[in-house]
């Protein structure tokens, strides 16, 4: 009987050192959202469209992405260029660029189709909406600098592509910044 | 060129051909041969007496080179300054030639209306260069001297 | 005579004369081409087409091909490679397509196209549908070893004219384009300017790119360069859904294919049907689609209640309609109330229209021609029209087309590409007509007459047929009319006797010798088209003499024979089949009750009038008195203005239905978009209508149902269904491949159903009635025409924003003669009065009309012509007052 009570004081001592031992250690559980999460590289999460360094958009509207698209959820209604006003080098613009969210399955093709790196599919996973129709995103919200504060980029060089076998000139497929395609 | 004048000489120009349009080079010919180049009003005028449309006639003017759209000096100077043409010292020539007629390198016309030079790709002529061509005519193995002797000539001819 | 050649090991035996490209075609080896295009002549200006080829060596002495100790045939093989495109096959060539040198051959030309191509595919217009682009997948080396940065850079987006716009950069210079503009359309208003890299496309002409066909440009041109203003950038081709569907802008009954995306219509396309429009539309029906879209269109029925018009339901409405129909109908009978329906609805809608009016209410006032359709109808086609299987595309030499009174560049665009192609092939073309018309180019005989001696003309043609021989002292009648068939001979021989062409010449103008010239020549050839339109004035004594004279020519009854009315809208000719004018029942069964006409209708004739698709009350000067008015429209049009119910009807696009052509060719359209808010189809308001007023067995749900029972009771519909009228034709009479046809998908292809005329029967007795011409137009003084034009202000054609510029503006045409006698200049205004109305328009010199003669165009905004003429009036009588106005 006395045994056993020992026996059983024994095992809670080791397992309360265990406790013990983990309330000093570093916590794994990540505080989000009030800490935020890092992500690796080529996570794929939300898109973006961006800009060239002049400020003009790379979107040429020319629809690839939505050709490429296996869920169909990408819009592109394309617009003309003017003297006046200008979205883009070239003629074309994309007038409207819709993202169905809850469609998007991030497979990220459609940043493999575009031919001016115009759609990246960046950080942001956390997208949930109040509303369905929230779920499409427009041009001007995929313009908009998107840098959620609740995600980082994970500071983990070891995964990034090398890209020293491209001889370290230019990346595959880049292009002068600014320029028209073609 | 009076319309009138042109149309008189239209007149037997036509008699040589079947159907009118088959003398559209002739009359546009007939057009510049006054004044070394051809206005918009004269491709109108051989559109019309031709039964063309302009745009057929200017697709032909556009094809043959010796029909000038741009007002040219009364003397056009072509010079040849192709591979060579430049081993015989053409393109020296040709650059002083502009300098001494105070054009540009690029060419031009003088302002007094009188010459227009112009750089050209083979004259078929390399064995003689440089070598001008000056309103159809050949001048060869020419020298500052020889040319500046050909210019002052057609100067007193004015 | 056939010719036997062996392409990649395979024989195959084609008629001599027969391209390489097209032998391998016929076999399934494709050649790839970019200028070579089947409609046009070859060029051999991109060299994309070539092939090895070898030719049997021929013993001298004996004459026959050489054999080697093998037995196979010697081949001498031509030192170079040959051109596909223009080589003619011969007997025992030998072609080859598939070795290592062709496949080189094509890596060069094409490594050289895309020296100069942009490869900005990806916002190209055609990028999907283009062969320089499938054919560079296909053929191309894959890279290149020119430098990129070296490429040639021209103006890109240059505007070739306000419909079309050119990329200098994307040009090829193939030159199907400029041929087509000077081979087909016969505007050779574009041209290849400069020679080598400074080559390019021009247009000089005033506007730019001036044609009726431009948009045909874009279809054929093999890349990106050539697109119009109206798809630009709106869609990729694979976005695109396709419907085939029918034109609707006249009685061309073109076949095309509507592309439409999020729901709307982003290109229209021309739909191959090689009996009606080859693969060529004209660019009212390619452009003139933004009607469907426009945000004008009635959505909702409207009723007018105390003096304003009310959205109500369809319920409302159509109680209201009935409550009134019937009342008035019980208080002033069935005649009180008229109906008027506009020849563009399709087939089925006017079948239930007339039934509605004739067998529901019971009156006799059906009419269609109002607007355009005023004052033309055509009675003689049933009887003497084109018989079955008749097919402009193919005829040519031995074939006399005889184009009476009409513009058909302007009224009917590509039934003059067909009928300038077949002189083109050798036809005999004569064109009468009062003015100087496109026409007369490729006329072998024409023949300008005074306006309203039209019938005359036919007069004195007659009289030279009827009473002259030939050279070897043949009648010239035809000897394919049994006499037994024809009665009445001899009394119309006696009858125009007296019109000899020496007396037609003093009243009509046009000079005796050629008068005579023009009727030999018809009346020589083996088949004959008598064409004929509004400008002839519509007299019956012209209708009777233009089936006479088809008559007695024999060129009735037999393909590629008889007479065409260019008659105005898309389905007039169902019009005048369905009977819809108050003297014929459908099929040309005479109505026991004459009813009103619509001019009758209009000016009081009865209390209550159902209007459908048509404007009887555009012209201003008409006062609407009516107790009681219902319209069908799509637009608040200026008789729905006036109506007290107005029930929104839907467009051709968003329903199906057929249309029968000018050639009495019945074809059928699908919907391929959705009716805008709660509009419905005419068909289904005429139905529900009757059924409200008690009619029994009115329950067709859909417009096939309707058919169905036209095809039952109506014998010219007998054996036609949807079914027949949708029946795909065989691939093999296509050009199959999209680099012919200008897009990337094969569309559905039928050709329509025909029905016959009497003269095709072979028990029908032709009888050569007499009429006398209307009296003689005096030969002194001014006359006013009002002929069509493509862009005039019709109701659809007003919605296209694109197609503003090129609409007609209301003014004079005056000819240079009397221009210089009144001292007018073009903008100037003239004062043009007739019996007792006025307009003052600007003028405008125009060479074509001949002195003594001028021209308002019908139809225009503010329907000026009309309203000076009078509605149907072409020609205005004698007493025309033209004059400077004082102060301009």
């Amino acid at each position: 009987m006395i045994r056993t009570i020992g026996l059983g004081a024994v095992e809670i001592a080791r397992a309360m050192w265990i406790t013990l031992i983990h309330l000093l250690r570093r916590p794994v559980t990540n505080q989000y959202p009030n800490e935020p999460v890092a992500v690796y590289p080529r996570f794929r999460g939300r898109h973006v469209l961006k800009r060239y360094d002049n400020g003009l958009e790379r979107c040429i509207g020319c629809a690839l992405c939505a050709a490429a698209c296996p869920t169909d959820c990408i819009l592109v209604i394309a617009g003309e260029n003017t003297p006046e006003a200008r979205y883009s080098p070239g003629e074309r613009y994309g007038e409207v660029y819709e993202i169905n969210l809850l469609r998007c399955i991030f497979c990220g093709y459609c940043a493999e189709a575009c031919p001016t790196e115009a759609i990246v599919l960046e950080y942001d996973f956390a997208l949930s909406v109040y509303d369905r129709w929230d779920a499409i995103i427009t041009r001007e919200q995929l313009l908009q600098p998107h840098t959620p504060p609740h995600i980082v980029l994970r500071d983990d060089t070891t995964l990034e592509p090398n890209w020293g076998q491209w001889g370290g000139v230019a990346r595959p497929a880049g292009k002068a910044e600014g320029q028209a395609s073609g | 060129m009076t319309s009138q004048a042109f149309y008189e000489e239209l007149q037997g120009v036509l008699k040589k051909y079947p159907v009118k349009q088959s003398a559209v080079l002739e009359a546009l010919y007939i057009l510049q041969r006054d004044k070394n180049y051809l206005s918009d009003e004269d491709i109108h005028t051989a559109a019309e007496a031709l039964e063309m449309t302009v745009t057929e006639v200017q697709a032909i003017v556009g094809f043959y080179s010796l029909f000038r759209r741009q007002p040219t000096g009364k003397y056009l100077i072509q010079v040849c300054t192709d591979l060579p043409c430049a081993l015989r010292g053409a393109d020296a020539f040709y650059r002083r030639l502009c300098e001494r007629l105070g054009l540009p390198p690029e060419g031009g016309t003088t302002a007094d209306g009188l010459f227009t030079v112009e750089e050209v790709v083979c004259l078929a002529a390399c064995d003689r260069a440089p070598v001008a061509q000056i309103n159809l005519q050949y001048f060869e193995h020419l020298t500052d001297q020889a040319m500046d002797a050909v210019i002052a000539r057609l100067r007193e001819q004015g | 005579m056939d010719v036997t050649l062996t392409i990649d090991n395979r024989e195959v035996t084609v008629p001599a004369g027969t391209l390489i490209v097209e032998a391998a075609r016929r076999i399934g080896i494709e050649i790839p081409v970019f200028c070579y295009h089947p409609k046009m002549l070859p060029v051999g200006m991109c060299r994309m087409c070539l092939v090895t080829v070898g030719l049997p060596v021929v013993n001298r002495e004996t004459g026959r091909p050489e054999v080697d100790a093998a037995g196979q045939r010697v081949i001498r093989w031509l030192p170079k490679p040959v051109t596909a495109c223009t080589e003619p096959v011969s007997e025992g060539m030998v072609v080859i397509t598939d070795s290592a040198q062709v496949a080189a051959d094509r890596k060069g030309i094409l490594e050289f196209l895309l020296t100069s191509h942009p490869l900005d595919c990806p916002i190209c217009d055609k990028g999907g549908e283009c062969p320089l682009q499938d054919l560079t997948y296909r053929h191309s080396p894959g890279v290149s070893r020119f430098d990129i940065a070296s490429k040639y850079h021209a103006a890109k987006a240059y505007p070739l004219g306000d419909l079309i716009v050119l990329d200098r950069e994307r040009c090829i210079l193939c030159a199907r384009c400029t041929r087509f503009q000077q081979e087909i359309a016969d505007d050779p208003v574009l041209a290849i300017e400069n020679r080598g890299r400074d080559a390019m496309i021009v247009s000089y002409s005033e506007p730019a790119f001036n044609s009726h066909y431009s948009g045909n440009t874009t279809d054929i041109c093999p890349v990106g360069a050539l697109t119009t203003r109206d798809f630009r950038f709106h869609a990729r081709p694979w976005e695109l859904e396709h419907t085939a569907s029918v034109c609707n802008h006249c009685g061309v009954g073109c076949n095309i294919v509507l592309d439409t995306r999020l729901g709307r219509i982003v290109r229209v396309m021309p739909r191959q049907n090689e009996l009606v429009n080859e693969v060529w539309i004209c660019d009212k029906g390619r452009f003139a689609h933004h009607f469907h879209a426009s945000s004008q269109r009635l959505t909702v029925p409207l009723m007018r209640q105390g003096g304003r018009m009310v959205e109500v339901s369809w319920d409302e409405a159509l109680q209201h309609v009935a409550t009134r129909l019937r009342a008035i109908c019980e208080q002033h009978g069935a005649e009180a109330i008229g109906g008027i329906a506009g020849a563009r609805l399709p087939n089925e809608d006017l079948y239930l229209f007339q039934k509605l009016l004739r067998q529901v209410i019971g009156t006799p006032n059906v009419d269609y021609r109002v607007g355009l359709s005023a004052g033309f109808e055509d009675d003689i086609v049933a009887e003497v029209g084109v018989a079955c299987g008749t097919d402009l595309g193919r005829v040519g030499c031995g074939t006399a087309i005889l184009v009476l009174g009409s513009d058909l560049d302007e009224e009917a665009p590509i039934l003059y590409l067909r009928v300038a192609g077949a002189a083109r092939h050798g036809a005999t073309l004569i064109n009468a007509g009062g003015r100087a018309t496109k026409l007369d180019q490729r006329a072998t005989h024409v023949l300008r007459y005074r306006y309203g001696s039209a019938t005359h003309l036919v007069l004195g043609l007659l009289h030279v047929v009827l009473h002259e021989t030939n050279e070897q002292g043949r009648a010239l009648t035809g000897n394919e009319i049994v006499p037994g068939r024809v009665r009445g001979l001899a009394e119309l021989r006696a009858h125009v006797s007296e019109w000899t062409p020496e007396r037609v010449a003093t009243i009509s103008g046009v000079p005796a010798e050629a008068i005579r010239a023009a009727a030999h020549a018809f009346a020589a050839a083996q088949n004959g088209i008598i064409i004929y339109g509004g400008e002839a004035g519509n007299h019956p004594a012209l209708r009777r003499a233009i089936a006479n004279l088809a008559i007695v020519t024999g060129f009735v009854g037999r393909p590629n024979n008889g007479v065409i009315a260019v008659l105005a809208h898309a389905n007039s000719r169902g019009a005048e089949d369905l009977g819809i004018v108050p003297h014929r029942l459908p099929g040309y069964a005479p109505a026991e009750r004459h009813g009103l006409n619509a001019t009758e209708m209009v000016q009081g004739g009865v209390r209550a009038l159902l209007v459908a698709g048509a404007d009887p009350f555009a012209i201003s000067a008409r006062q609407v008195n009516l107790e009681f008015l219902v319209v069908q429209e799509l637009f608040m049009s200026a008789t729905a203005q006036q109506a007290d119910v107005v029930l929104p009807a839907v467009a051709p696009g968003e329903r199906s239905g057929s249309y029968t052509n000018l050639e009495r060719r019945v074809q059928y359209f699908h919907p391929a978009l959705l009716p805008p808010g709660m509009a419905r189809p005419d068909w289904s308001i005429l139905r529900h209508l009757a059924v409200l007023l008690g009619a029994g067995g009115w329950d067709y749900a859909t417009p096939a149902a309707v058919f169905e029972e036209m095809a039952r009771t109506i014998p010219l519909y007998a054996n036609m269904s949807y079914e027949r009228l949708t029946q795909p034709v065989e691939i093999s009479r296509h050009m199959a491949h999209y680099i012919y046809a200008g897009m990337s998908y094969q569309s559905e292809a039928y050709e329509g159903l025909q029905w016959p005329t009497l003269a095709e029967q072979a028990m029908h007795t032709f009888v050569l009635e007499w009429q006398a011409p209307p009296p003689d137009p005096p030969t002194r003084g001014v006359v006013l025409v009002a002929p069509r034009v493509l862009y005039d202000g019709g109701t659809l054609l007003g919605q296209t924003q694109l197609l503003a510029s090129h609409v007609v503006t209301s003014h004079v045409a005056v000819s240079p003669q009397d221009a210089a006698v009144w001292g007018l200049a073009d903008g100037q205004r003239v004062r043009v009065a007739v019996c007792a109305r006025e307009i003052a328009l600007p003028c405008r010199v125009n060479p074509a009309l001949p002195t003594g003669v001028i021209a308002i165009p019908r139809n225009l905004a503010n329907n000026v012509a009309e309203m000076l003429l009078g509605e149907g009036q072409l020609f205005s009588p004698a007493g025309l007052i033209v004059e400077k106005q004082q102060g301009s």
